[in-house]
């Protein structure tokens, strides 16, 4: 199981048209950034496409200059319930 | 509330994005942020390139389960490339090897056996004995010759990937203990060239200046470089540059549109080898127009020229090489700047435009930017300068554009040579792991380098053969023409990577006479073309340095352990040194010399000398968080090994302009760019104020003024410029092969593909190499996208599937394919001709055809 956080680089004005596109890619949620132009996406398997294949296409939406990896968690214990305190 | 592991993770994800990006998010969004407990968290250097990028390494159970971005890594601040993504994957792939493999037929080693497993007993057995009688061989053949007449028959073949301690002993192993010369590194393929012209230039190697230049710079300029798929981090931070500073233009050069041509300003396609006239047209317009800084030129710039029609580096019965009047020759004539002025004259606007097919306009406009004093114009460049024949010239003619303006070792203005490799600077470079080299930029040609060196190393003298050894194009003919009988490959992939596969590679490796290891991780090209394979720990299954393209140190520590038997190279070096009395490898007069060591293995006189094994290994590494580490080697030899060998070989450039920090000052920082005195490091080199040695070696010298100290006893401390003229390519197209052929990368395989396209997501990604060619040549050759064309050369075949719409468009004439697929070996098409000075392949022209096939 693949969870990763990436950063989208957009040129500023193309930011909330490229949101809109990943947010219709399943597994993929964009969590903010847009008007700066560097939006914070988090991607995740799906049954239909690993991480890494979505990920991928990225580079193919209009408005997309880069898209730079950040953080990648490939543990098989996503699902695992965590008891944990919070603050 | 019920929480997942995911929920957490996913908070850690976010707020790791968003701290990189500088973006503030609503606090729900991270509020599950911290760390998992379960999970043991270090830093390390990146595996592929020689950007030098850090990463976090998680790891739980004695795997790697996550990884991250280092957010406090000055050079990645917190960013990651898709291969990087992958990263940890590189040490999973299903067909890792786990033991050693040797060729047998009926119980017995058999060149045309089939590869059975062996104990590494056996192995090291063997290449025993194939070692011992060639060297008992090349001890007959160099009886009564001087010491700078030694040849060889055994050879290793190292890289730019090897950690520095690998580097440096098998550098101590084969240039002291076997006395060969015959170690060169793949780096050969990559870096030679910008070698050759820093030492020509600047009588001393790597960059003066470094990334943080990426952010000071007004106008970047990248020749022959295809950054954003090379260096994707490099890029961004480029990017981030050009698109928040006013008035910041990008010029990018190159012999087809890439991907860098999407934020160009100036977007050039050069015919190939036009750069060598474009470059000169530059330091014309900028003479014709007296920009040059006259200054800078009166105080620090030596003029010179270079000899020229000086071959192609192919083997001296080739015609090409037979009509060259000064084949090989480098040695430079001292000229005034009329004299200067005058050989570049004749490169007009013009003639420029005529000759690279470049648009007048368009190199007006970059010749402008150079020639502007106003402006910080940062020059960045990798295999289009470097695998070229005449490679050396064109970076040395981009640092006279440079020098002519002053714009060199301050912020912002940087002729900027790249790397490919994660240590090609820190282990090939620093370490000397050429056929011509000794650590810390010493030669083995001088006598007095050589007694430095044997002094390090407690040697008696003339112990180090001071002939130059075979460099990695000559190694392949010596092994065909039998004159080599050994070759060690470690860490590289070398039978798919140099050129003119058919005709030299493999019968050189198949030549009956040879007997050929490969080190691996992986039954690569290379592997399955041995006589023996030897399985490899890598990256972080073993505590690890490698040294990035802007002069930065980094380390890690060992992580997880390799699989069954895999050692590193580290290991298997020291080991195989076990297996040799100096009285078998050495002749009796230079034993006499030392007689303390007559009987003694080549292991207690290397590497138990009282330095390499001075530091006591506790049974563990432990870091300052308290967290617990293995290192296997250091538990193996019984002493802290990569301490012991990295302060020994620190002792040959501390004082010299090449200093490294104490060996634990690595492991708390995230790197230390060379040379670091006083435990401060150097950001720019040759300018006072920034770089100490400035101050030490020019007391007399300007606040803030610039001394090339490397040059100090040369010429008094000046850079040179040195004109070369444009020469024709060895190979162009002609009516029988019409069109020229590049090679290449691609973002998502790094290198050859042992690593990557061993990592399922990359491999789905681009499965396969693809030639790139331009619509209306595949019209021409009735082909379309996506159908199969045979690629012919004067000296193989093979078949590519078409792509005319990809990232890549060349132009008509031009065909680009990616070296990294095993499937489909390029280097069965192109030619081994070298820069006859660097003795680097030019993998970017020869001429071929295409057909359906």
């Amino acid at each position: 199981m693949n969870l990763c956080s990436l950063i989208v680089h957009t040129r500023p004005e193309m930011g909330p048209r490229v949101e809109q596109s990943l947010n219709s890619i399943p597994g993929v949620e964009v969590h903010g950034g847009v008007q700066e132009g560097k939006l914070i996406v988090t991607v995740e398997d799906t049954e239909e496409r690993l991480a890494s294949d979505t990920m991928m296409s990225f580079h193919d939406i209009d408005g997309v200059i880069s898209a730079t990896l950040i953080y990648h968690y490939g543990g098989d214990d996503l699902n695992e319930e965590v008891t944990r305190e919070l603050n | 509330m019920s929480l997942t592991r995911r929920d957490f993770i996913k908070s850690n994800a976010i707020a790791a994005a968003a701290a990189t990006a500088g973006v503030t998010l609503p606090a729900s969004k991270t509020a599950l942020a911290g760390d998992d407990p379960d999970v043991r968290w270090d830093k390390a250097a990146c595996r592929y390139c020689g950007t030098g990028c850090s990463v976090l390494i998680g790891t739980k159970n004695g795997r790697v389960v996550a990884s991250q971005g280092d957010p406090d890594a000055p050079v990645n601040k917190g960013l990651n490339c898709i291969k990087g993504y992958f990263l940890p994957k590189i040490l999973y792939g299903a067909d890792r090897l786990t033991q050693p493999l040797l060729r047998k037929k009926n119980g017995k080693f058999d060149k045309n056996g089939d590869f059975e497993p062996v104990t590494w007993d056996e192995a090291f057995e063997i290449m025993r004995e194939k070692w011992l009688a060639a060297i008992k061989k090349s001890m007959e053949e160099n009886k009564g010759k001087p010491v700078d007449k030694l040849t060889s028959r055994v050879a290793m073949f190292g890289s730019g990937q090897w950690t520095v301690w690998e580097g440096y002993a098998a550098s101590k192993l084969y240039k002291a203990g076997f006395r060969s010369n015959n170690l060169d590194p793949n780096a050969r393929h990559c870096m030679a060239s910008a070698v050759g012209a820093f030492i020509r230039g600047f009588g001393i190697d790597e960059p003066m200046g470094c990334y943080d230049d990426l952010e000071h710079a007004d106008v970047f300029v990248l020749w022959g470089s295809n950054m954003a798929e090379m260096h994707p981090i490099l890029w961004s931070r480029l990017t981030d540059t050009r698109l928040t500073k006013p008035g910041c233009e990008v010029h990018v050069l190159s012999t087809f549109k890439n991907r860098c041509f999407e934020l160009a300003d100036n977007g050039m396609v050069f015919k190939p080898q036009t750069d060598l006239v474009i470059l000169n047209y530059i330091a014309n317009y900028i003479i014709q127009n007296k920009a040059y800084n006259k200054e800078f030129i009166e105080k620090h710039v030596q003029f010179n020229k270079t000899p020229t029609d000086i071959g192609y580096g192919l083997r001296p019965e080739d015609p090409r090489e037979k009509k060259a009047k000064n084949r090989a020759k480098g040695k430079l004539t001292k000229i005034t700047f009329e004299e200067y002025a005058k050989s570049v004259e004749p490169y007009t606007l013009e003639y420029a435009s005529k000759m690279s097919g470049v648009p007048k306009k368009q190199l007006l406009r970059l010749a402008k930017v150079y020639a502007d004093p106003n402006k910080k114009v940062s020059s960045y460049w990798t295999m289009g300068f470097n695998q070229h024949t005449r490679g050396v010239w064109v970076n040395g003619l981009l640092y006279n554009v440079h020098l002519l303006m002053g714009k060199i070792s301050e912020p912002g203005n940087s002729p900027f040579s790249l790397t490919g490799q994660p240590s090609a600077c820190g282990t090939a470079r620093e370490v000397g792991t050429f056929a011509h080299r000794l650590p810390a930029d010493l030669v083995v040609k001088k006598k007095a380098h050589r007694d430095i060196a044997e002094k390090i190393w407690k040697l008696p003298e003339g112990t180090i053969p001071g002939k130059v050894g075979y460099h990695a194009v000559l190694m392949h003919r010596m092994l065909k023409d039998g004159k080599l009988d050994c070759y060690w490959q470690m860490c590289n992939n070398n039978m798919q990577a140099a050129a003119n596969m058919n005709e030299e590679s493999y019968p050189g490796w198949r030549n009956p006479n040879a007997f050929i290891v490969v080190s691996d991780p992986y039954p690569t090209v290379s592997a399955q073309a041995a006589d023996l394979i030897l399985p490899t720990a890598m990256w972080i299954e073993k505590e690890g340095a490698y040294g990035n393209a802007e002069r930065r140190t980094q380390f890690w520590r060992q992580q997880v352990k390799a699989p069954g038997e895999a050692k590193s190279d580290l290991w298997q070096i020291m080991e195989f040194s076990k297996r040799f009395k100096v009285d078998e490898v050495w002749p009796e007069e230079l034993l006499a010399k030392a007689p303390e060591y007559k009987g003694k293995t080549l292991y207690e006189i290397l590497f138990e000398n009282g330095q390499v094994n001075k530091f006591p290994y506790e049974g563990k590494i432990t870091d300052d968080r308290g967290n617990e580490y293995d290192n296997d080697e250091s538990a193996h030899f019984g002493f802290y090994v990569q301490k012991g060998l990295f302060e020994e070989y620190a002792t040959f450039g501390r004082g010299h302009a090449h200093d490294l920090a104490p060996f634990d000052m690595y492991h708390k920082v995230r790197g230390l760019r060379w040379p670091v005195v006083d435990g401060k490091e150097t950001l720019w080199r040759f300018r006072e104020g920034y770089d100490p040695y400035v101050a030490k070696y020019n007391p007399d010298g300007k606040k803030g003024d610039v001394f090339f100290y490397g040059n100090k006893n040369k010429n008094g401390g000046r850079a040179n410029i040195i004109f070369a003229p444009y020469e024709p390519p060895a190979e162009s197209p002609d009516d029988e092969y019409p069109l020229w052929l590049c090679t290449g990368r691609v973002l998502e395989h790094w290198h050859s593909g042992s690593m990557t396209r061993r990592v399922p997501e990359l491999f789905r990604a681009v499965p396969q190499a693809v030639v790139f060619m331009n619509k209306k040549d595949a019209r021409k050759y009735k082909l379309r996208n996506g159908s199969k064309a045979k690629i012919q050369s004067r000296r193989g075949e093979i078949i590519c599937k078409v792509e005319t719409r990809g990232r890549n468009q060349p132009p008509e004439g031009l065909i680009f394919i990616p070296w990294f697929d095993a499937g489909r070996l390029v280097n069965k098409l192109t030619l081994d001709a070298t820069d006859p000075l660097s003795k680097e392949t030019d993998y970017k022209k020869c001429a071929v055809k295409v057909s359906r096939a």
